[in-house]
């Protein structure tokens, strides 16, 4: 029978398996006991503090962890609508529609991966300039939504390449104008799409560090990485507790919105159903 | 069914309103404006500005130089290391973390152990989902000294180490991290297309008499070529570009260039202000030969991917 | 699905308009109202240390109180309020750059004097000496030390207000000398010994060899330059030991930058002994140490027998890794002046001033230049600076703080003042960076064994040429 080895051989890979995954476990167990934690020795805490969580409201640099908090927020949902205002009608049209030029446009999309924005940071900086757009949370929501436009339409394309046929042909056949259909049959049914694209794009604008620490100076515009990352400014004594409570609030969202949404999320990360056996 | 349908299609009456024609191209033009302005015109740029010295001493005086960045960098006697630092890292990372060790854990979890997959999987998308900051700032306090680092801690025991794990190893250190980060993404997509075999492949092959591991190789790791492909493609131009965690967790030390890839060396000339001097000429010129061989490396890629099949043409035309 | 795309939209808008904003108030920052009172904001970045050093903007907002109540006096209906920044020195640089090319730059910015160069050249700050004529008799200005000027000129103007200064001592271990064998007045004596040119850099490296031998202190924890990880490299502190050995950075005279071939031998020599040949300076230390690992190792005061610092590091070792025990440091470390190179040369240490510059209308696309130099003149005041000075352990600008009590008080200031007449400055010029950038990575490559001494002069001197056309190489 060769539908599985032999029992053995699971058990080992199993067994090896949970061996490469608990370090995983050991790294992100420390930020909870640290964030706690008077000092902590490995992952063994000692003395229990809500020191550090006095400390994070203080203002440092001249901003706060809240007001960095709320950048965060704006940033994410900023970047979450460009990025699906921009998506969601060119996938559509890419999926359903025949354009002219059609091909040569999903190959630009697929290409433009090759055009990473980290390696342009220097003509990056330049736009930016132009458009008046530099220390603006705007700048680098566009920025980065031009990045990352081309991973979503060819996400996108793939949940609107489920849709049946049937349903959109069904629309036309009672009067309705392409644009009808797209509305109403279209976007409901690719909702589960929307929300993948729309949770990978809150949680990428959420994580995004470098393009706020290069091109949002001033504090008034720091964003939670940037203001974590000024907590373990490189020369003095960190003090570590401080910098996990910072980042325990940090992270939390993200890990919320994986764990409350792995679904969604792992529906990007496959492409959408895009991949098969060929 | 279908041919009902598609007759039905052609005799209902043209629909009116939004010109068709139009619709397509009104429709992708959010999302390539914001793709031209935002992303070609900073590649055109890049491109503009590696050709002259703009640099910290330079400003409003900045001059064409024409290729003269590109000759001073085919010059620099550490080039080389960072040449193989790039290798290196791009290299081991996307062999073992984003293959080997994805394509071993989907085959687990979604061939063998189902539920141990539901388990391990959420805990393995974690990197990927934790912000970049936090991520790296674990890492070092895993790898940190005595009395400490986790792993210190862990291997206290044993009677092995004590120093800083990430400052004696760094290259280990920065390709675990790096490379975990990438794992969870091949692993998904692996998983889904293993899922995708059909059954009846692995039963006609079982009934051929074939062993597990010969039904996996013969049958199975074919159909797996695309994914694999893709992943190595689309992970490897990651890498080859990205440079975040290594900036957060050594910025390219602990010594002289040593684990400084070439996008981490395009960074700091570009924007280091005290060691790089600001030259964002040379800079650009750095960062515009990284583009140009990505871009060369996808081309290649797509061909080599039959691309056609990607992008048949969908089956409602005229309308 | 139609309510909720409404919901959208205008949660887009509200988000679009917050974003719009942008990092700074739009150009007209005067509210106008008769009679009423107009507030300026008046934005300042500077770097450092946010536990010492936090005073460089603490100094500006001080000096606001002040400003306000001479406008009130004056009858003006003008009142400032400084926002400021504190961040680390190399990140403020950078975004200082980006932000005064897309004319973003805060109205005062306080830097190295190094920078001056650059960025006067670039067009970002102002020539300050309009101001300083018409308002240095009214406010302390008139009393800075003179010397402290000079590295705030370039080309025939002068470009910032002086804010601190300090020097780069050679710290050394009581405790490890005493277990050497030392005498307390031995070590007492050093200081002096080495101030008059008796105590040289390779007598100090055969001290430490000694100590090394004898297991004193660990191999490699003899002599401990300024840490370097990576290329983050900064070459001030070493260029002391160049100039301990008579080299000099530029000719001030005519601004460009020199360098002396022989001097560079010996400063080359020098550290290759001490990494290779005495081997009492372990190589990760050039080669892989951070910061607070370094901090950590040298305030303890009992692991590295002699080590190159800066006054300053006295506040941040006491404040920041000692608990605020100053005590454990002066019984258990020593500070002198860098010895000379060789007899019959002169011990040496680097000053280097941060000063205030007040950003041109072009960089921070605002007027308000004149009201800036004010609140700059107002902060460069003896009590202000002089707690400042206290707080973080830099040295004195003013003349007048020499008699003030603040400053007087303090036996840490009071025991290195000395230093400054012994003091160097680094270039203003445009190219210095890349200068330094070029030199140290030659230094690194050195001292991770790539280069011999005599390959690193050849190379260095290439390099420097190419790197800045116009140096003198003597």
């Amino acid at each position: 029978m060769g539908l599985r080895p032999s029992r053995g051989v699971r058990l080992v890979a199993s067994g090896a398996l949970l061996l490469i995954t608990a370090p995983l476990l050991a790294l992100y167990a420390w930020l909870p006991i640290a964030a706690f934690a008077e000092r902590t020795v490995g992952l063994r805490p000692e003395g229990f503090t809500l020191e550090h969580w006095r400390r994070l409201l203080e203002p440092l640099g001249g901003e706060t962890l809240l007001g960095a908090l709320a950048r965060s927020l704006v940033l994410s949902s900023l970047y979450c609508l460009l990025l699906l205002a921009a998506v969601v009608p060119a996938a559509y049209a890419l999926s359903r529609l025949s354009l002219p030029g059609r091909r040569a446009l999903l190959v630009l999309f697929l290409l433009l991966h090759a055009f990473p924005t980290l390696s342009l940071l220097v003509g990056v900086y330049q736009v930016l300039r132009w458009f008046g757009l530099y220390d603006s949370l705007l700048g680098v929501a566009l920025i980065k939504a031009a990045s990352e436009v081309s991973l979503g339409v060819w996400v996108l394309k793939g949940f609107f390449d489920r849709i049946p046929w049937e349903m959109e042909a069904a629309a036309l056949v009672d009067g309705g104008s392409r644009w009808l259909a797209f509305r109403r049959i279209c976007l409901p049914l690719a909702r589960p799409g929307l929300l993948a694209v729309g949770a990978f794009g809150f949680l990428s604008g959420w994580n995004e560090f470098l393009l706020p620490y290069l091109f949002l100076p001033s504090s008034s515009q720091w964003t939670l990485p940037v203001y974590v990352r000024a907590l373990i400014a490189d020369f003095r004594f960190v003090d570590y507790g401080v910098v996990a409570a910072a980042s325990l609030v940090y992270a939390a969202p993200p890990l919320a919105l994986f764990a409350l949404g792995q679904r969604y999320l792992l529906r990007v990360y496959s492409l959408g159903g895009r991949v098969q056996a060929q | 069914m279908i041919e009902a349908w598609t007759r039905l299609v052609a005799a209902a009456p043209r629909p009116a309103a939004l010109g068709r024609r139009w619709l397509g191209p009104l429709m992708c033009i959010p999302a390539l404006a914001l793709v031209t302005a935002f992303l070609v015109a900073p590649a055109a740029l890049t491109l503009h500005i590696s050709m002259t010295d703009m640099s910290l001493s330079t400003l409003g005086s900045v001059q064409w130089v024409g290729l003269e960045n590109y000759r001073r960098l085919l010059s620099r006697p550490e080039l080389p290391k960072i040449a193989l630092n790039t290798l290196l890292f791009v290299g081991v990372n996307l062999v073992i973390f984003n293959l080997f060790l994805p394509l071993a854990v989907a085959t687990l979890t979604a061939a063998w152990e189902e539920r141990l997959g539901r388990l391990v999987r959420p805990l393995w998308l974690l990197p990927r989902v934790t912000p970049s900051v936090v991520y790296a700032l674990l890492w070092v306090w895993l790898t940190a000294p005595a009395p400490y680092g986790t792993l210190n801690q862990l291997l206290a025991p044993l009677g092995v180490g004590g120093g800083s794990w990430l400052l004696s190893y760094p290259w280990p250190v920065v390709i675990v991290a790096d490379g975990l980060v990438g794992t969870s993404f091949a692993t998904i997509l692996f998983s889904a297309a293993i899922r995708a075999v059909p059954r009846e492949l692995w039963l006609a092959a079982a009934a051929d008499g074939a062993s597990y591991w010969q039904t996996f190789r013969y049958v199975v790791l074919p159909l797996l070529r695309w994914p694999i492909m893709f992943v190595a493609t689309y992970q490897g131009l990651s890498l080859l570009a990205s440079f975040e965690f290594v900036l957060l967790l050594t910025n390219g030390g602990p010594g002289l260039w040593q684990t400084e890839v070439w996008s981490l060396y395009a960074y700091h000339q570009a924007f280091s202000y005290y060691t790089g001097g600001l030259q964002m000429g040379y800079g650009a010129a750095i960062a515009s030969l990284l583009v140009g061989f990505g871009a060369v490396a996808s081309l290649v890629a797509l061909r080599l991917f039959r691309f056609a099949e990607l992008t048949a043409e969908p089956r409602l035309r005229a309308v | 699905m139609r309510r909720i795309a409404i919901v959208l939209l205008g949660l887009a808008v509200a988000v679009l308009l917050v974003a719009c904003r942008g990092g700074r108030e739009p150009a007209p920052q005067m509210q106008r109202a008769p009679g009423q009172v107009q507030i300026v904001t008046i934005t300042a970045w500077a770097g450092g240390n946010p536990q010492t050093e936090r005073g460089r903007i603490g100094m500006l907002e001080k000096a606001a109180e002040r400003l306000n109540a001479q406008l009130e006096r004056e009858g003006s209906n003008v009142r400032v309020r400084v926002e400021g920044i504190l961040d680390t020195s190399g990140d403020m640089a950078r975004k200082f750059v980006l932000a005064a090319q897309a004319g973003q730059a805060p109205d005062i910015v306080n830097s190295s004097h190094a920078d001056i160069a650059a960025w006067a050249q670039a067009g970002f700050i102002v020539p300050l000496d309009q101001y300083i004529a018409k308002y240095r008799d009214g406010t302390d200005l008139k009393d800075i030390i003179p010397n402290l000027w000079e590295p705030m000129r370039f080309r025939g103007a002068t470009w910032a207000v002086p804010q601190d200064t300090e020097a780069r001592p050679l710290y050394f271990s009581k405790p490890l000398l005493r277990r050497l064998g030392w005498s307390e007045s031995d070590i007492e004596a050093l200081p002096d010994r080495i101030r008059n040119g008796q105590f040289t850099l390779y007598d100090m490296l055969r001290v430490a060899k000694e100590a090394q031998d004898r297991g004193v202190v660990r191999p490699g924890y003899g002599y401990w330059t300024r840490p370097v990880f990576g290329d983050n490299y900064w070459g001030g502190d070493f260029y002391q030991f160049y100039v301990a050995f008579g080299g000099s950075l530029w000719d001030p005279q005519s601004g460009r930058l020199t360098v002396d071939r022989e001097a560079l031998r010996k400063f080359f020599q020098f550290h290759h002994d001490a990494i290779f040949g005495y081997g009492v300076t372990a190589r990760t230390v050039i080669g892989g140490t951070e910061w607070k690992q370094w901090h950590e190792t040298v305030s303890r005061g009992d692991q590295v027998l002699f080590w190159n610092g800066g006054v300053w590091q006295w506040a941040e070792w006491a404040q920041g890794y000692l608990g605020g025990d100053e005590g454990r440091l002066w019984d258990n470390v020593g500070f002198a002046l860098i010895p000379a190179g060789e007899p019959g040369r002169r011990p040496t240490t680097l000053s280097h001033p941060l000063a205030y510059m007040v950003t041109s209308e072009k960089a921070s696309g605002r007027r308000n230049q004149e009201l800036a130099f004010r609140l700059i003149a107002l902060a460069t005041s003896p009590d202000l600076n002089s707690e400042y000075a206290v707080q973080s352990k830099h040295l004195a600008i003013l003349r007048t703080q020499l008699n003030d009590p603040t400053y007087t008080r303090d036996r840490f200031l009071a025991a290195t003042s000395y230093m400054v007449e012994h003091a160097f400055f680094l270039p203003n010029n445009p190219d210095y960076g890349r200068f330094d950038a070029t030199l140290g990575r030659v230094l690194l490559a050195l001292a991770a064994g790539q280069l011999n001494v005599d390959q690193a002069v050849e190379r260095a001197i290439a390099d420097l040429q190419s790197a800045v056309p116009e140096l003198v190489v003597r």
